[in-house]
């Protein structure tokens, strides 16, 4: 599973394990890749959790931790059993290509000066690109809530606001924005690991004066009833294709940093780094019970919704005025039996949905409908629900490989 | 570059070039048809089957899909008044008009053609501006975004009949719908009540069908009574008409024209593109007012928009490995599984793979137009389907297709519940369609807003200090004016 839309870091570790593990034939069945996106994972970690079964296990990273305390989310890592960590990605720091910041050292000078003129942009709030430019503040000594993070969507589009002069500086995954430094688009200032990964790497942080690093980790975690000999096994095939030449290959081709770890390592590493997750969050204002303290922000998150608020309370008004001014359309006539009938039945539709099965509740539905709109022949409508809703099953399950639900026959 | 364009037709007209190019279209025709299924989706289910493939094959299948799903959308849009995703919510507003008045087999004519002219075009301008267009991308930062926003908000003016503050309450209403999830750029969690599957918003492809689709059935079930059960009479000529031609000719241009620069710019998409084509036809059109009772042009220049878009978003994939929508951004993790580096060096890195493509999609765009063109006479024919089983059948498509988009129940109680509100605002004369401009509108209008002022630390002048945001906003204002000032003018010139 990967706990993200198709297209994201996690989806791509996701089905690049999912395809080795099964070209490489280390997994006796086959496997597909799922995705469940949104809330920063959390809505795939709580599905994991819930659904517990040990043939689904799912990639995480680092971008996890923060989202499960800012989403409050109910289910924790605490809830699941680590794998393996399968690698490092470094973040990077760029300028665009006509920037007069030649060195990370030229734009730290101005970033202490005045922080919130330096406009930093970013994955998504709270994310690892957020927490790099936390941890640069507080070892520069400027307050984590001064400084100026704009918010992305993703690398893709932060990458368009660097190239484009719109913002100071720009922070990424190392893989991610390689390219357009290559071209020339860009300027690297500065790279978050410890020591410089490899040729044609910037300098690090660390060689900055600043004493930080940071990795954009991924790992892959278990369902919570994981039992010891399915943990064994199923690190044991990650292990194996750790091994395989596809994974180093992968490696090498995307500047990820091999930091293979398991078993208890593990465990102790990830309630490191939820520990100092959390403390930085709080730093910067996105963990904390009191929504004014929150982070710098020219426009704060709650002046739209006001906005939104006041037009439609003015459009309202205006609606009043005009059906007070007798501009009344007659109204077309309701049979509102049926259309209480549909509500029912759409109701009992959605409740009956997976106790009973697609295919029941489907052609129970269509059936129903079909009489309550005054239909006139039982016969074929009883035929008409039963073929329609046996294709889409079939087309759904077999082609599409959606599981719908399969309830009584399950 | 012509030299280039050989080879890469070399790569397409190859017999496995042809089959998986065939195999891509009728696919993505098939799933642009169900609602809920996009091209996104199908590409990342397809992907681990694609491992055998070489890479350009394997995108000669992707490009054939994105671009005959586009083809497909309109389709429901017009028989049934259910949009298959969001791109085609405009197409419902003439287009189902259309199928009432019987020309249901014209409205999908001109919508198959033009977007054969669009994607046709837009692959051209991809190929030939390619480097050019990228530079004018880039000059799109927040300000610019936001104008741009504001531009398409304007368009609401044109989406409702009767009453101006109805519609602008349908607007705002969406707008208010679209805040619901983590707002971006602080990460706070907003009208969410604690339920986690609202933290990721509300999709706009679930707002549109519950508000279509589920509407238009409880509006049916209101109205079955009275109107009568007989299917709509194929009346008026079926197929399009001398005059049909004249005037949706003009209208694919414009339409090309128009989605094709929003599908350049990552920030934009193709929803946005079709509102604003739509307006685009709206003022150009003599007789504005008859918009929304089945105007051919309301159908053509909207469906080429959609496909332009798709054409315009391959211009950041390509030239520099930016996703401007969910179908490139699936298109660009595959180039990656691949183990090639999609970026600015694309072009002179992989030639063979981005000409094949490009040569590809005139393929795909020519075997498009002949798949669908016969297809229009079958897709008719549902017409004829009784009432009651087709109103059935639409329950069931859209809500299988809104199940697909999350695999959860959740989502068929919001679209329940949405279809609901859908039908109260219809009974009281309220539009639909400005809820979903607002849907999708609202997030961009205000992060937009909010990144610009960031980035000018607090100084709102950054709007019209900037040239293209300046000019944006300067049309804008003029779109607002312009029809009040003529009508103005036009009572004057009456009483006188």
């Amino acid at each position: 599973m990967a706990p993200a839309n198709p297209g994201g870091g996690w989806d791509q570790t996701a089905r690049l394990v999912q395809q080795l593990l099964s070209t490489g034939r280390i997994l006796p069945v086959p496997s597909e890749v799922i995705n469940r996106g949104g809330a920063g994972g959390t809505i795939g970690l709580a599905e994991l959790v819930a659904r517990d079964d040990p043939h689904t296990i799912m990639v995480m990273g680092r971008v996890m931790l923060g989202s499960i305390l800012t989403n409050e989310s109910a289910v924790t890592l605490k809830d699941t059993v680590p794998l393996a960590l399968l690698l490092d990605e470094y973040e990077i720091i760029a300028v665009p290509a006509d920037s007069k910041y030649r060195t990370f050292e030229d734009l730290l000078t101005d970033f202490k000066r005045d922080p919130q003129r330096i406009s930093w942009g970013g994955g998504s709030a709270g994310g690892t690109d957020h927490i790099l430019v936390a941890m640069i503040a507080q070892a520069a000594g400027v307050d984590p809530k001064n400084i100026n993070y704009i918010a992305y969507a993703g690398g893709g589009e932060s990458a368009v606001s660097v190239m484009g002069g719109n913002v100071s500086a720009g922070v990424s995954g190392y893989s991610e924005w390689r390219p357009y430094a290559d071209a020339g688009k860009m300027r690297f200032l500065a790279i978050s690991s410890a020591e410089r990964p490899g040729p044609g790497s910037p300098p690090t942080i660390r060689e900055s004066g600043l004493n930080l690093s940071v990795s954009n980790w991924r790992a892959v975690v278990a369902p919570p009833g994981t039992d010891a000999v399915t943990r064994a096994w199923l690190t044991e095939a990650l292990r194996r294709m750790r091994q395989s030449r596809g994974w180093q290959d992968a490696l090498r081709n995307n500047y990820w940093a091999d930091s293979f770890l398991t078993g208890s390592d593990l465990e102790n590493f990830i309630e490191r780094e939820m520990d100092s997750n959390a403390q930085i969050l709080r730093s910067i204002g996105l963990v904390t019970d009191d929504q004014s303290t929150a982070e710098y922000a020219a426009v704060g998150a709650f002046v739209f919704p006001v906005l939104v608020a006041i037009g439609l309370l003015l459009s309202s008004a205006g609606a009043l005025y005009e059906r007070a001014g007798g501009q009344r359309a007659p109204l077309q006539q309701i049979d509102w039996r049926t259309v209480a009938g549909a509500c029912v039945l759409l109701v009992a539709y959605a409740l009956l949905f997976n106790p009973l099965g697609y295919l029941l509740a489907t052609a129970g539905f269509l059936f129903s409908i079909a009489r309550l709109f005054g239909s006139r022949s039982a016969v074929r409508d009883a035929v008409f629900s039963v073929v329609t809703s046996a294709s889409v099953y079939a087309l759904f399950n077999f082609v599409l490989k959606i599981g719908l639900p399969s309830g009584v026959f399950g | 570059m012509i030299e280039n364009l050989v080879t890469g037709f070399g790569i397409a007209l190859t017999a496995r070039g042809l089959l998986f190019g065939f195999l891509g279209v009728t696919i993505g025709t098939a799933i642009g048809v169900m609602p809920g299924i996009g091209p996104a989706l199908t590409i990342s289910l397809l992907l681990p089957l694609t491992f055998g493939l070489d890479p350009t094959t394997a995108f000669i299948m992707f490009g054939g899909i994105y671009y005959g799903a586009m083809y497909g959308g309109s389709t429901t849009s017009i028989l049934v008044n259910l949009p298959g995703e969001a791109a085609s919510v405009v197409t419902t507003l003439d287009g189902f008009q259309m199928a009432k008045k019987g020309r249901a087999a014209a409205a999908l004519a001109t919508a198959a053609i033009g977007s054969f002219v669009a994607g046709t075009f837009a692959t051209a301008m991809l190929m030939l501006l390619a480097p050019f267009l990228v530079t004018f991308a880039l000059g799109f930062g927040p300000p610019e975004y936001f104008a741009l926003m504001v531009l398409a908000l304007t368009t609401v003016a044109g989406l409702g009949m009767e009453s101006m503050p109805k519609t602008m309450f349908a607007a705002f209403l969406g707008l208010g719908l679209g805040t619901i999830g983590i707002e971006t750029q602080t990460g706070q969690a907003r009208f969410t009540f604690g339920i986690p599957q609202l933290l990721g918003g509300i999709d706009v492809v679930i707002a549109a069908i519950g508000f279509f689709a589920i509407g238009e059935v409880l509006w049916m079930a209101a109205t079955l009574k009275y109107t009568g059960q007989e299917a709509v009479r194929h009346r008026g000529p079926a197929r399009m008409t001398a005059d049909d031609w004249r005037r949706s000719l003009p209208s694919w241009l414009r339409g090309t024209f128009t989605g094709f620069i929003i599908g350049v710019l990552p920030g934009a998409g193709a929803t946005l593109a079709t509102f604003l084509s739509y307006n685009v036809e709206r003022r150009w059109s003599k007789t504005p007012e008859k918009f929304g009772t089945g105007m051919i042009e309301g159908v053509a220049g909207p469906e080429a928009a959609n496909n332009a878009s798709a054409g315009g978003s391959m211009v950041p994939l390509l030239a520099l490995g930016i996703p401007g929508s969910g179908t490139t951004a699936v298109m660009l993790a595959a180039f990656q599984l691949y183990g090639l580096r999609p970026g600015p060096l694309l072009f002179t890195e992989n030639p063979s793979l981005v000409w094949g493509l490009i040569a590809s999609l005139y393929v795909s765009n020519a075997m498009l137009l002949v798949l669908n063109l016969p297809l229009i006479g079958l897709w008719v024919r549902l017409l004829d389907v009784p009432k009651p089983l087709l109103m059935g059948a639409v329950v069931i498509f859209s809500t299988v297709g809104a199940y697909a988009v999350n695999n959860s129940i959740f989502d068929l109680g919001v679209i329940f519940t949405l279809g609901a509100v859908s039908f109260l605002m219809r009974r009281h004369g309220f539009p639909i369609a400005p809820v979903i401009l607002g849907i999708v509108l609202g997030p961009l209008i205000e992060q937009d807003f909010r990144r610009s002022l960031a980035i000018s630390v607090g100084d709102p002048t950054i709007f019209l200090t900037r040239p293209i945001s300046a000019t944006i906003l300067l049309i804008a204002c003029v779109v607002l004016i312009a029809p009040v000032l003529s009508s103005a003018a036009r009572a004057k010139s009456g009483k006188g």
